[in-house]
């Protein structure tokens, strides 16, 4: 689901203008359902353009959800072509800064080649690996 | 005859291939040329995962990044050079790989 269907805006007609086919939010989707219900946090993914400090407003994203004390978010930059994923005092528990690290090179691997998918359904399942069971 | 009818078959193959790879790549993602997709924000779909504030809500109705609560606010500088002064604390650790202090958020960063 997208933040703006999530506020009862036009969240689900914008998200098709967005850089994912139905195909890719579909398992964008699973990703992120699975990684949810495995863990017990909440992960969310951004994909757009981020101001710099590219961390600072990645941080201000992050801060925006519901329970940032319990959520991880990973903020993609195609146009700057970088990542960050913030993981917020309680999540970066379960999921250590190196961990992280490792998942945002294999994220940008993927990305290099253009997999923006590919990318964040292996991050994603990587960090949720790394969190492990609630 | 024996020429037109593989030359047709040809065509239409051609057409097809063509067709149906212009339109799957048109959204795809090519490094070093620029992206002009809308921004999109995502949750999972699960109950209680949900966004705190309204400024959010303007992501999914395709604004840009300028529309999340003003973007990166001074605290948002101070916060990204105190995330610079404590990775450069915690330094390398000797794989390459570099990490950020203790604070609030965690996390790390990639480019490529």
């Amino acid at each position: 689901m997208t933040v703006g269907e999530k506020s009862g805006n036009s969240g689900r007609a914008e998200v098709l203008n967005g850089p994912f086919t139905t195909r890719q939010l579909l398992r964008l989707d699973d990703a992120l359902r699975g990684a949810d219900e495995s863990t017990g946090l909440t992960f969310s993914v951004y994909v757009g353009d981020l101001d710099q400090p590219v961390r600072g407003h990645a941080e201000k994203l992050h801060s925006q959800l519901n329970d940032p004390d319990h959520s991880v978010l990973v903020a993609v930059s195609p146009n700057l072509r970088v990542l960050e994923i913030v993981t917020g005092h309680e999540a970066r528990r379960r999921v250590p800064d190196r961990q992280a690290k490792l998942a945002a090179l294999s994220m940008a691997a993927a990305f290099s080649g253009g997999d923006l998918t590919g990318g964040l359904v292996a991050g994603l399942a990587q960090l949720a690996g790394q969190a492990g069971k609630h | 005859m024996f020429a037109g009818i593989p030359a047709a078959v040809i065509a239409i193959i051609y057409g097809l291939v063509y067709a149906t790879s212009s339109a799957s790549n048109s959204k795809r993602y090519r490094p070093g040329r620029p992206f002009n997709q809308s921004t999109v924000w995502f949750i999972a779909n699960t109950p209680g995962a949900a966004i705190a504030g309204h400024a959010a809500r303007e992501i999914g109705a395709g604004s840009g990044s300028h529309a999340l609560s003003g973007g990166t606010a001074d605290s948002g500088a101070t916060t990204h050079g105190a995330h610079q002064d404590d990775a450069a604390e915690a330094g390398h650790d000797g794989s390459g790989l570099t990490t950020v202090g203790y604070g609030e958020t965690g996390g790390a960063s990639d480019s490529w």
